[in-house]
């Protein structure tokens, strides 16, 4: 329930609930860090309307009038949430602040009015820890605004990548808001697929869904995985978009090694021994930030290998939800089904017209994404609130899961008729916000258990 | 064996004369022949009534030859008329192209105000949007005139800068500008104003917020961003040039005079090297976001859209209006011996096209 906050020129240091919202004895408001003292009074008169004062408006630093969830504590009445979006990179243009991300964050940021409270977005510049203040950009229908508010409630990470999330500046800021300001930060790391891997094999639900993976990649491991599963892909620990993935497969007179050189060619090379594609290897790729992974023969469609980009989403309520599920069709000579290796992303309508075969597989990879993202939850140190799996099913209709990124690309989102899951991706982080806002305001105990 | 990929172009083809004029896309369908022949696509030109007949254009070494043709899996739609795209020989056409299983982009002439309707439906868009309606009579047009100094009324179907109404408020009243009469008129009242404008209005039109555009000499200036769809739905800005409208114009329409320069040489005039370069940025942008949105929205299927964009003197950026046929006129900077980008992506395009569905 969201309720328009209106600030009142006339009234001083009141802040007006509606019937709905008794208030019992609190004598501050509060928006993000700020709090200011004031007489705090329901009114039978108001339904959906929260009245403040100028004053106490302005001693909060609230940047506008806008819709608004309400929290009340024994003592304060909390309006916002005031969420900060966290990334890096800015520029020097007004109009243009992330430059040509703008866009990106412009389209997350217009979601925060359908899901109520104030989102900004911000970088290591932006902060002044002298007064615990932040100078913000707002998006609202005149475009791109800078307003200074108060430090927010949660903070959405949203780095653009490792290497930046990995600077002292980084580590630094996102320590201080959580040790000393017990601000909540979620989606707080990029994933690392063995670390992933570990956590998750070590769950027995979601165990079954893993191909077997191992973090050493040498001359033993490839001959064993190659000769238990015939195919394998070696693949960076940190890597993304498919980036220096290579494909093994065993043949008749030995080995054959598939990978997209330099210009984006692909190439493929014959090996007699595991040794030698060893050597290659060791050669052309920093093995040990490399993982192995069995190569799991996918179903396929006109005879190219499908994938499926399942994104999870924990919702208003804090529970995770899949938000949105598309097809990746490999290129015609492609070692993944990457889009910028000449993939192709099809609806699951587009991919099974008939409609039961289509509710198995819906169902089944919901099953699979939601099982994962739960026990991944458990297993993390951090909050984690949206996840996109690469996950596979396999000809006998088994799902496996490849990967599981923490900052999901949003290409699959350019096909038509994945509007409604675009917008409700970019909605669902706000809304986790939201809970997880209350949270940190009503029951912190809960969020802070350690 | 599969069969050979095979595209068409349909337009007015003019068969008067030994050679056919396919009138102002002539010069492109050339080129289009020439970079299809490149790409080992089978390429024609035709028109709804040949189409129907299996008959079209191809070009040969000793010019275009009128020959029985196969069905196109790719038809580019070029058909200047938007009445004919209401006709039932229009609905024919497309009936008998998806029982063929053949596409056709653009889809069809998109007018002005579902243009609005669709970006409106995108809230991000929505400061970069001039306030518009639909001209339902003098009231909302009065609350336009409260709310702005200047409103432009413009037939939803209009284009080339054609019929556009220009008010705006001056002490002694309201002045009123067309821009195809290049007529001036002042009235007193709203009312005298109204009731000259009903007689005017036949067509229906869309009330716009005015913008104080930034000009040079004195002349406002507009840009056009030719925007191509890629693989993959993404897209991209394949030319752009700024618009300067003649002395004493309100509209750059190069049908109405206007004069062409390069996009960085404007924003060189009014901004630093950082600033036009992130003003060049942002327009483009803008533009792709634009194609983008109308092309998930709009019906059918859309390949390239003309995008109109403007700056105004605080330095906002404004979507001005959305070409769906968008001129070839523009990005003819470069001699016609080189084949234009804009060419390339419109082949390229179909490419992918038959490409999803083999």
């Amino acid at each position: 329930m969201t309720y328009t906050l209106i600030i009142d020129e006339q009234q001083t240091n009141t802040v007006i609930l509606p019937a709905s919202l008794q208030a019992a004895g609190q004598t501050a408001a509060a928006f993000g860090s700020l709090v200011a003292p004031c007489r705090v009074i329901s009114s039978p008169r108001l339904t959906d309307r929260v009245i403040v004062a100028h004053d106490v408006a302005r001693c909060l630093s609230i940047p506008f009038a806008a819709d608004v969830h309400v929290f009340l504590t024994d003592e304060t009445v909390h309006f916002g949430p005031l969420v900060g979006i966290l990334t890096a990179g800015f520029t020097k243009s007004p109009h243009r602040p992330v430059g040509s991300r703008s866009f990106f964050f412009a389209k997350l940021l217009a979601q925060e009015k359908r899901v109520g409270g104030f989102a900004f977005l911000f970088g290591a510049p932006h902060i002044d820890w002298e007064n615990g203040m932040a100078n913000g950009y707002f998006y609202t229908e005149r475009g791109w605004e800078r307003h200074t508010v108060p430090l927010p409630n949660v903070v959405y990470n949203r780095l653009p990548n490792r290497r930046i999330e990995k600077e002292e500046t980084f580590q630094t800021i996102t320590k201080t808001l959580q040790t000393t300001y017990g601000i909540p930060i979620f989606n707080g790391c990029f994933f690392n697929k063995w670390d992933i891997y570990r956590r998750l094999a070590a769950h027995p639900e979601a165990q079954p869904y893993l191909p077997a993976t191992s973090a050493h990649v040498t001359r033993q491991t490839i001959e064993q995985f190659l000769a238990r599963y015939h195919e394998a892909y070696i693949k960076p620990a940190d890597g993304s978009l498919g980036r220096g993935i290579y494909h093994l497969a065993k043949k008749n007179s030995g080995y054959e090694c598939r990978f997209r050189d330099e210009h984006g060619e692909l190439k493929t090379m014959p090996f007699p021994t595991a040794m030698a594609v060893w050597h290659h290897l060791l050669a052309h790729a920093p093995l040990h930030r490399y993982v192995i992974q069995q190569a799991v023969p996918l179903l396929a469609v006109n005879s190219r290998p499908v994938d499926f980009r399942v994104h999870a989403n924990k919702n208003e309520h804090g529970v995770w939800q899949v938000s949105a599920i598309a097809a990746k069709i490999a290129g015609k000579q492609s070692i993944t089904t990457h889009v910028n290796s000449g993939g192709i992303v099809k609806t699951l309508e587009e991919i099974f017209p008939d409609a039961a075969e289509r509710e198995i597989v819906l169902a089944r990879l919901s099953d699979a994404a939601l099982t994962l993202s739960r026990c991944l939850d458990e297993a993390s140190e951090t909050l984690i609130g949206e996840i996109g799996f690469d996950l596979g099913v396999d000809q006998q209709g088994r799902i496996w899961m490849f990967e599981a990124n923490s900052k999901p690309g949003r290409s699959i989102f350019k096909h038509p008729k994945l509007k409604e899951a675009d917008e409700r991706t970019a909605r669902l982080p706000l809304a986790y916000a939201v809970h997880l806002s209350k949270t940190a305001i009503t029951e912190p105990e809960a969020l802070w258990p350690w | 064996m599969s069969k050979q990929r095979t595209m068409a172009v349909l337009t007015e083809i003019h068969e008067t004369s030994e050679q056919p004029s396919f009138g102002s896309i002539h010069h492109f369908c050339e080129e289009l022949a020439a970079y299809a022949k490149k790409r080992d696509l089978f390429f024609y030109v035709s028109s709804p009534t040949l189409y129907l007949e299996g008959v079209g254009y191809q070009r040969t070494e000793s010019g275009w030859v009128k020959r029985g043709v196969p069905s196109a899996d790719v038809v580019y739609n070029r058909l200047h008329s938007r009445k004919f795209e209401r006709s039932p020989l229009f609905a024919e056409l497309l009936a008998q192209l998806a029982k063929e299983n053949g596409s056709m982009f653009n889809h069809r002439f998109l007018h002005k105000w579902e243009v609005h309707c669709h970006f409106e439906r995108h809230e991000y868009l929505h400061p970069y949007l001039p306030k518009t309606a639909l001209w339902s009579g003098k009231d909302a047009l009065e609350a336009f005139l409260g709310a702005f100094p200047s409103v432009f009324l413009k037939p939803i179907h209009g284009s080339q800068g054609r019929g556009i109404f220009c008010l705006e408020r001056s002490d002694g009243g309201i002045c009123l500008r067309h821009s195809t009469s290049a007529s001036t008129a002042v009235y007193r009242s709203f009312d005298a104003l109204a009731s000259a404008l009903q007689q005017h209005i036949r067509t229906p039109m869309i009330i716009q917020q005015g913008l104080e555009l930034r000009t040079l000499d004195g002349r406002p200036v507009d840009f056009r961003l030719l925007c191509h769809r890629v693989r993959h739905n993404d897209w991209r800005v394949t030319s752009a040039v700024a618009r300067i409208a003649p002395p004493g114009q309100f509209v750059a329409n190069l049908a109405r005079g206007g004069e062409l320069m390069a996009v960085n040489d404007v924003l060189r005039k009014w901004y630093t090297r950082v600033d036009a370069f992130q003003h060049k940025q942002l327009l483009k942008d803008i533009a792709l976001e634009a194609a983008s949105v109308l092309a998930l929205e709009a019906e059918g299927l859309y390949g390239e859209f003309g995008i109109d964009l403007a700056i105004d003197i605080h330095g906002q950026p404004w979507i001005i209006e959305v070409n769906t046929k968008p001129s070839k006129q523009t990005d003819a900077a470069a001699p016609y011996q080189t084949i234009r980008p804009s060419t390339k992506a419109i082949i390229d395009y179909s490419l992918t096209l038959m490409e999803e569905k083999e």
